[in-house]
């Protein structure tokens, strides 16, 4: 037992002074540790990084990075344990953040940027804000003829593309789980389980499913554009659907228990920001500030057919979910 | 003794009981969750689970027990190489293995299936049940291997000898005499191979979602109840976890029921072993084992090469779509190459730790009949998913224990986001595999070797130093390697316990596959591979030289 204790012992931070965390006293410059959990591709959090190096050097910022649905499982592992040491909260599932605010989870914030956003993309209470959008199209390898591409989502329930179709796994994969949510507002049950007598094969992320398409072995899918545009020299190729591309929000959001707010805040209104917006583009991703230019071969928003997202219309997906997941899990 | 088994106690109720009575008491709020049983999804996926692990223990028995005959006995397999050769399935991350099994038997593009079709023969289906058992089955029959070897390695030639001189032909001495003694370390082997294909995720999940109608296996369903809402798809993974484990329970049981006749074989430096004379059947075993070889490592790690070094993956594979760019970038980066050194470190705690723990509670518990509760407990995490798992250590460990003193010194125990808290997970998922291997190597020991010792007048302690662990050190080396390999590439628990300062190979693999670079994971997979077999090699020839 000596040696156990002396084990936990040895194991300890000790710290002096009086107790009270990281957190930078109110009022101050923001500074101290900051926990950023997010399922922001590898390469923009290094410039995100930079970003807060050059612009608020005083800031220790601590990105946890995973997929969105593994964010989650985290977060929610660690509220029910206590306590989480996120205090921003960045993934590319919406509906994360809807629940999360009705639980209380979140705390209201708003960048002075977020009023130049799409009023359906932010929440008018303030506890989050779509800090990037994702564009979910169709992708066909460029061998493929033009007459023999499909042109809309619904294509994908066409006998001619049995046992040639994929999509990411809905279950496993927000933004996937806001296109089938899209499919069901269109067609219903219907059309979806057409696709899935088509022979669907549903698994993993958009890279998962490019990674299908580009090999030939399921030519014909649903992804991001983001997993295209960055895949230098694929030989996958976009199509815009005509019965409208899906744009999946992903917002950004404070949690009520950061034990750093004021850091937190500055980081938050930096990302939202036209500089960190610039930093989203140059990822690939399209910025919810309209001034702003798409990302690099990706045509503009407004040249495009998309769904829109009509106010109130998350709200009712959230409802959907559980039974929209349990249904697809059937 | 009793002191040590107090204080062995109280570890393994701090690492592998707390983070269990937290996913338990997950359940018991909720107790609605145990209605999960009643989906039948659920079902059919226990029925996969079972055929599962049913089918990959015999497939790893059926080729690891002649593997592990030929190795230990063949004339002309005496060289160690040959072992390590044939350890190697177990060292290629199974993640890694079952995306080179895509890429060469997926029924559309398969690069096995092409020549297949033009000889006329119908494509291979690496999607399903089948294919699942067939790649977990080739990674786990290394396991069997080495117990096979190890027991015969130990065993006392003379009571075979003994067998033949009353006239028993070869084949009825293996069967009534070497067999039976080597019982223990086999059906320890065929356990934790039933329990390590049951709570597998990464193969079942990879092939059963390549096809439309998937073979759902618990695991992969307790996955899809975690991503349908973490909050409330925790209990019900809880409930699901508690079914895979009595599952897993069963098989050790029944074995142990099988096997209550005690083994007992006189082993150390006294056993020596009869060479096998197969005359004109040397070179088909020789082929034979080259050819598990070739399927188990060589096929899979040259699909991975060619991965890795495709530029642009569609393309025609050939001279003018190769590119050295993936490795150039993986090894390029400061960051991965902090990852493998840090995984590598990891593994090493974790492994040692794992192995003194283990080999501490089956000497513990060796003469304990029936009550052998310390080894029960370090066998449950083994079988529980990786993920729920990573969970239940987040649920007991993620919170700060804070004792301050006087207002102005605090020790703070974190285990979250440090290494910590990843060599505890690896250490406590592994603990099982040298708890086992120790367990089984100790029952083939005759009592007589410790019983002379005590005689002479040395005490427990000083036996065990002196007598027990010197025989031990092949298994107890054996042990380590096992529990590194698997430590050393783990995904699905690093993805949620590693943080900035503390990122490892696992998630790094797991990141370069989920954001669109299969490449360069394939390139990080080989640069793994090749790490492994390299130590893999060097911890055999290290093992021969032991005393």
């Amino acid at each position: 037992v000596r040696y156990l204790l002396l084990l936990c012992w040895s194991a300890c931070r000790v710290e002096f002074g009086p107790p009270g965390g990281t957190a930078a006293p109110a009022g101050d410059a923001p500074s101290g540790e900051v926990w950023i959990y997010t399922s922001m591709y590898p390469s923009v959090i290094e410039s995100f990084e930079a970003l807060l190096r050059q612009e608020l050097p005083q800031i220790e910022p601590r990105f946890y990075q995973a997929g969105s649905e593994k964010v989650a499982q985290r977060i929610e592992a660690e509220w029910t344990a206590g306590g989480s040491p996120a205090c921003l909260v960045l993934t590319s599932d919406p509906f994360w953040y809807v629940r999360s605010a009705r639980a209380g989870r979140l705390q209201r914030h708003l960048a002075p940027d977020v009023l130049r956003i799409d009023r359906a993309l932010v929440d008018p209470d303030g506890t989050w804000a779509t800090a990037r959008l994702s564009l979910m199209v169709l992708a066909v390898p460029e061998s493929m003829p033009a007459q023999e591409r499909p042109r809309r989502f619904s294509d994908l329930a066409d006998p001619r593309f049995a046992g040639r179709i994929t999509i990411g796994d809905p279950l496993a994969s927000g933004t996937t789980y806001t296109w089938l949510a899209f499919m069901l507002q269109e067609g219903g049950w219907t059309l979806v389980d057409q696709m899935r007598a088509n022979g669907l094969v549903a698994a993993g992320g958009s890279s998962a499913v490019l990674g299908r398409i580009t090999s030939g072995e399921r030519p014909v899918g649903a992804l991001l554009l983001e997993n295209l545009l960055s895949a230098d020299g694929t030989v996958a190729v976009p199509v815009f659907p005509e019965d409208g591309a899906v744009l999946v929000p992903g917002p950004i959001a404070l949690t009520a228990e950061c034990r750093n707010p004021v850091a937190a805040r500055a980081i938050y209104d930096l990302i939202l920001s036209r500089a960190g917006q610039q930093l989203i583009v140059a990822g690939d991703m399209y910025s919810p500030l309209p001034s702003l230019p798409p990302p690099q071969g990706a045509p503009p928003l407004t040249e495009l057919a998309v769904r829109p997202w009509r106010d109130g219309l998350l709200e009712e997906l959230v409802q959907q979910q559980g039974e929209t997941k349990e249904r697809w899990a059937q | 003794v009793r002191a040590a088994r107090t204080l062995v106690g109280l570890v393994l109720l701090l690492v592998v009981g707390l983070p269990l009575l937290r996913l338990a008491s997950e359940l018991l709020a909720h107790p609605g969750a145990l209605a999960a049983w009643a989906d039948p999804l659920a079902l059919r996926a226990a029925a996969n689970t079972a055929g599962l692990a049913v089918g990959v223990t015999l497939l790893a028995l059926s080729l690891g027990v002649p593997l592990g005959v030929l190795l230990a006995r063949a004339e002309g397999l005496e060289h160690p190489g040959w072992r390590a050769l044939v350890t190697l399935p177990y060292v290629v991350p199974p993640y890694v293995s079952a995306i080179a099994w895509i890429t060469l038997l997926n029924p559309t593009t398969g690069w096995l299936n092409g020549p297949l079709r033009a000889m006329g023969l119908p494509a291979l289906d690496i999607y399903g049940l089948p294919g699942m058992i067939f790649v977990i089955g080739l990674e786990s029959t290394p396991l069997v291997v080495l117990a096979v070897a190890d027991a015969l390695d130990r065993l006392d030639a003379s009571l075979e000898e003994q067998a033949r001189v009353a006239n028993a032909s070869p084949l009825r001495a293996t069967w009534r005499v070497t067999l039976p003694l080597c019982a223990p370390a086999l059906a320890a082997a065929a356990a934790v191979v039933f329990a390590g294909a049951a709570a597998s995720f990464g193969v079942p999940y990879l092939l059963a979602s390549g096809s439309p109608d998937p073979d759902w296996v618990l695991t992969t369903r307790i996955a899809s109840a975690l991503d349908l809402d973490p909050a409330s798809g925790r209990p019900r993974a809880v409930a699901w976890s508690v079914g895979l484990l009595l599952l897993s329970m069963a098989v050790p049981a029944l074995l142990g029921l099988l096997l209550s006749r005690r083994t007992v074989t006189v082993g150390g430096k006294a056993a020596r072993p009869a060479r096998l004379h197969l005359g004109r059947w040397r070179s088909g075993a020789l082929g034979a084992v080259l050819a598990f070889v070739l399927l188990g490592v060589g096929l899979p790690l040259l699909t991975l090469l060619a991965l890795s070094i495709t530029d642009q993956v569609g393309r025609p594979f050939g001279p003018a779509n190769w590119s050295l760019e993936h490795y150039v970038a993986v090894l390029g980066r400061a960051r991965d190459r902090a990852a493998l050194l840090r995984s590598a470190g990891y593994a090493a705690v974790a492994a040692t730790a794992a192995v003194g723990v283990g080999t501490a509670i089956a000497l513990l518990e060796r003469d304990s009949q029936g009550r052998r509760w310390l080894s029960s407990l370090a066998r449950l995490p083994y079988t529980i998913p990786g993920t729920v798992l990573a969970l239940g250590l987040l649920l007991a460990w993620s919170q700060e224990i804070r004792i301050i003193v006087l207002e102005r010194v605090t020790f703070a125990l974190a285990l979250a986001d440090t290494g910590w808290l990843l060599m505890l997970a690896y250490g406590v998922k592994f603990l099982a595999l040298p708890v086992g291997a120790v367990a089984a190597a100790l029952r083939s020991f005759d009592p007589a070797l410790d019983e002379a010792a005590r005689i002479c007048g040395a005490s427990a302690l000083r036996t065990v130093r002196r007598i027990t662990l010197p025989l031990l050190v092949p298994t107890l080396a054996a042990s380590w390697i096992l529990v590194f390999l698997p430590a050393f590439t783990e995904v699905t628990m690093s993805v949620l316990l590693s943080g900035p300062q503390t990122r490892v190979v696992g998630a790094v693999l797991f990141e370069l596959q989920t954001y669109g670079d299969p490449p360069g994971a394939a390139a990080l997979g080989v640069v793994v591979s090749v790490l492994v077999v390299g130590l893999q090699l060097c911890a055999f020839s290290l093992q021969r030289r032991s005393p």
